[in-house]
């Protein structure tokens, strides 16, 4: 980016982070997002810091046990999601610039999309693995092992290392699950799919290796597969839901399922004044926060004064703190070729 | 809000039955268990040994034959198959023709020296290091036998022989670390 050209471009931005300003572009954070913000920065620290730890003890201890070598594999794929959260955020605090008029918040639109590719490649990895492995035949073998002076087998201090190093796993991931609606980072909620199946690769690869020692040297390879598979769904998911935003779908919500609430929240809320005869809104997710065009039709032509306008404007913004920008546009008529999902209401 | 998700999911929970089950299972017979059943075969059967000329850990040259060799993993194997009542049939040969013939299951296991850098160990199942040594390059080596891919209970029968012994004591004194 050329600084020199950009007016705006003085040195405080490239450090701020909304949890020290308090802002997402030109957005003020409500103090519940404020507190959630500085929350989720702690959380994905954290999660690369337990990474870190649980990446060492898996790769000392992993031997020929196909998701025990794919679990550490998988382990280190987990840094991107934290990682991406931790760059998108130092760009979501920017304010637009003239050069970013709408200032940067699809950083975390990529920050997502890093997320989801990570997801997918686990996922195909392990099921690669684990089916290569299933072709070929291989039987893990595993043997004894002598621990601080006892002789114990070693399938069982696999089985017991890979339930415990998922347990921080469970923690994160559900503490995620609950701050992600809160700011409406998918990036958080890519990151808690990807502990999710951190976890389950973890609880898969004990489950398989009690079976190896049962005898069933496929169930090792098998349980992965049927792991994998999930955690393939979920990388597909997120890949599908960052790329339609990407490409501006309509807001959803946070998981990506179905349209944001305050799309309809909006268009009620015009619909409810006096002045306004007809109304529609389209709304594309930026990255934590949307950009909203709302269409009004007042009464038989009737403009509000600007005074009005101004005031609906700002209290329409006030609805829900990811609503800062926000135009309102007063028309004749419903503008059908920006708003397609008015055949879809007459229907 | 969304309501977080239960910690053990549905699939979470199939797989701790799934484990519990064949925990249960397990404990009937071997565990760890054979897939093979080779312990319960070599077991007052045969165990077929592949042997390679790697002294002093196995000789068959000398007072030593093919038939009969020496050394201290010879003996080993001797001793371990009195235990179990298994009769030993050698094989001698070159190491990487055993080890085609382990990974072939025509063969129980594989002695010639061999150490846990083995760069076999993608194609047999290498035991736990029994003893230690001086290598050539210097550094200390953990000596283990090679057997058949995934035969755990025969494995773990093994080293659970060689584990017991002290068999540091019959490692040449230089060679000891």
């Amino acid at each position: 980016m050329k600084k020199a050209n950009d007016p705006q471009g003085d040195a405080s931005k490239v450090t701020s982070t909304p949890q020290e300003t308090g802002h997402v572009g030109q957005h003020d954070l409500p103090p519940e997002q404020q507190a959630a913000f500085a929350k989720a920065v702690r959380l994905e620290r954290i999660s690369i810091f337990v990474r870190i730890i649980t990446v060492a003890i898996i790769f000392s201890l992993s031997g020929s046990s196909q998701a025990m070598r794919a679990s550490w594999i998988g382990d280190s794929l987990g840094f991107l999601p934290p990682i991406a959260f931790l760059i998108a955020i130092r760009f979501i605090g920017r304010p637009p610039t003239p050069r970013h008029p709408y200032g940067v918040h699809r950083a975390l639109g990529v920050g997502h999309l890093v997320a989801a590719a990570a997801l997918l490649s686990l996922g195909g990895m392990l099921l690669f693995e684990s089916a290569m492995g299933l072709w070929g035949g291989q039987r893990p073998p595993i043997g004894l092992i002598n621990i601080f002076g006892t002789t114990i087998w070693a399938g069982w201090l696999m089985a017991v290392a890979s339930v415990i190093v998922v347990i921080p796993s469970v923690i994160l991931s559900r503490i995620k699950l609950k701050l992600a609606p809160v700011l409406h980072n998918k990036v958080l909620y890519a990151d808690a799919d990807m502990n999710k199946a951190d976890w389950l690769t973890g609880l898969a690869t004990a489950v398989g290796i009690i079976g190896v020692g049962a005898g069933l040297w496929w169930f090792d390879a098998a349980v992965a597969i049927f792991i994998a598979l999930d955690i393939l769904g979920d990388g597909l998911r997120n890949l599908r839901g960052c790329l339609a935003d990407l490409i501006d779908a309509r807001a959803t919500t946070t998981d990506s399922k179905a349209p944001s609430p305050a799309i309809e929240q909006v268009r009620q809320a015009l619909l409810e004044l006096d002045w306004v005869q007809d109304a529609d809104v389209r709304m594309r997710d930026q990255g934590q926060v949307f950009h909203t065009e709302a269409f009004v039709v007042p009464h038989e032509g009737q403009m509000p004064p600007l005074e009005e306008l101004e005031v609906v404007r700002e209290a329409i913004s006030e609805l829900d703190w990811k609503l800062d920008d926000l135009v309102l546009i007063p028309v004749a008529e419903l503008p059908e070729e920006f708003l397609p999902q008015i055949d879809d209401r007459e229907l | 809000m969304k309501t977080p998700v239960p910690i053990v999911g549905l699939l979470g929970r199939a797989l701790v039955m799934c484990g519990l089950a064949l925990a249960l299972v397990g404990c009937s017979g071997h565990y760890p268990a054979d897939p093979d059943g080779t312990l319960d075969r070599v077991s007052g059967g045969s165990l077929r040994v592949g042997v390679s000329h790697q002294p002093p850990w196995t000789d068959t040259a000398g007072d030593n034959s093919a038939e009969d060799p020496g050394g201290i993993e010879a003996q080993l194997i001797e001793d371990y198959a009195q235990t179990i009542n298994a009769e030993v049939e050698w094989h001698a040969g070159g190491e990487e023709q055993l080890i085609k013939l382990l990974s072939e299951r025509e063969l129980d296991v594989v002695i010639g020296g061999l150490t846990d850098k083995s760069p076999w160990s993608s194609d047999v199942g290498l035991t736990t290091g029994y003893a230690e040594s001086i290598a050539v390059d210097g550094k200390i080596a953990k000596h283990v036998m090679a057997v058949q891919m995934g035969e755990n209970a025969f494995m773990t029968s093994l080293e659970r022989y060689l584990l017991d012994l002290d068999i540091e004591q019959q490692v040449p004194e230089e060679m000891r670390p």
